[in-house]
């Protein structure tokens, strides 16, 4: 019985002593356009756009601090095509044949997003495959410039720019 | 005023020299942009810059069916499982450079895909055309130097 008192006594300070439970918000980032310039080639091009101060008005509308966040994670990736003009040489995603997106940052490592490969034919809108690594999620947030860069695989040259549409979709945990 | 004339010239050359130095600096580190072939010859990688980091990707490979599958090769080996159908061509081995002058890249990572292994690394560049590529773990002096060469491309 003496044990048993010791033993709820040790719980209650346990949980008394341990963080209080996290809070978890969705975070959109859409309006995103990935471009790539051409003429493009067959085979990998690279395409990237500039994202700057991405937890301003999420920060604002929950009101928090930055230090108040606790961790980030990617939930989802849409991309979606984004003709230039209807002359466009790319329409959808049939002359793709694959797609990795990544966040890079001057002052952090580059982490992989996500990746789809193969692509299906005839598809318009995608959803990429979500990496489980992802443990800078929130330091590339927090910068105050960071770049999510596309490697799009072509399956022939292109003279056209490739525009990206992208939504992102985080869970931030605080 | 001759004096403060003479102080304010002084801080303008200063100035035009430190930018001429900057200047030059960024422009060393842009040399790494290019094509380049592995000493295998197996392979060509892509270097190019990101923000103020310079990054590589597979552009080309000798043999670029996986044998087993009879498809393109794709990264097998990724310790992140949910990369594993990650294309090989088009995957970046090299991550995260930054120019450090004197013909050197340093504070990068070098990715294997025959191991699914990641290896800090140095890059320095003989001449115009010729790249060390040294990986290595923990200890710069216990790695290996792969050479690579550029790959000019004629124009039509």
């Amino acid at each position: 019985m003496k044990v048993l008192a010791l033993l709820l006594l040790a719980t209650a300070i346990w949980q008394g002593c341990s963080r209080p439970a996290k809070n978890t918000s969705k975070l959109t980032i859409d309006n995103i356009t990935i471009v790539a310039e051409g003429p493009l080639f067959e085979g990998s091009n690279t395409a990237q756009v500039e994202l700057s101060n991405a937890l301003e008005q999420f920060l604002s509308s929950h009101e928090l601090t930055m230090e108040q966040l606790q961790s980030a994670v990617l939930t989802n990736c849409k991309l979606s095509i984004s003709p230039a003009s209807d002359s466009a040489e790319v329409q959808n995603f049939d002359q793709l044949q694959s797609i990795s997106v990544s966040f890079a940052a001057d002052a952090l490592d580059m982490q992989a997003a996500g990746v789809l490969n193969p692509i299906e034919d005839g598809t318009s809108e995608i959803e990429i495959n979500i990496a489980q690594e992802q443990e800078k999620t929130l330091d590339f947030l927090k910068q105050n410039v960071f770049y999510v860069v596309a490697d799009a695989n072509l399956e022939q040259d292109l003279n056209d720019d490739l525009q990206i549409n992208c939504t992102l979709e985080f869970d931030i945990n605080y | 005023m001759k004096k403060i004339l003479k102080v304010f010239s002084i801080a303008a050359l200063a100035i035009a020299l430190m930018s001429f130095v900057s200047f030059t600096k960024d422009e060393g580190g842009d040399r790494l942009k290019g094509i380049w072939e592995t000493s295998s010859g197996k392979a060509r990688v892509k270097i190019e810059k990101i923000g103020t980091k310079y990054y590589g990707k597979i552009v080309w490979l000798k043999v670029p069916i996986d044998p087993e599958t009879k498809k393109p090769k794709v990264d097998k080996n990724n310790p992140d499982e949910s990369m594993r159908t990650k294309p090989l061509r088009g995957y970046r081995i090299l991550k995260d450079f930054v120019y450090k002058g004197k013909s050197t890249w340093e504070d990068g990572t070098i990715y294997d895909p025959e191991n699914g292994s990641t290896y800090n690394c140095i890059i320095t560049m003989k001449g115009d055309k010729v790249l060390n590529i040294r990986g290595y773990i923990g200890v710069k002096a216990l790695g290996r130097t792969d050479t690579w060469k550029r790959v000019v491309i004629k124009k039509k």
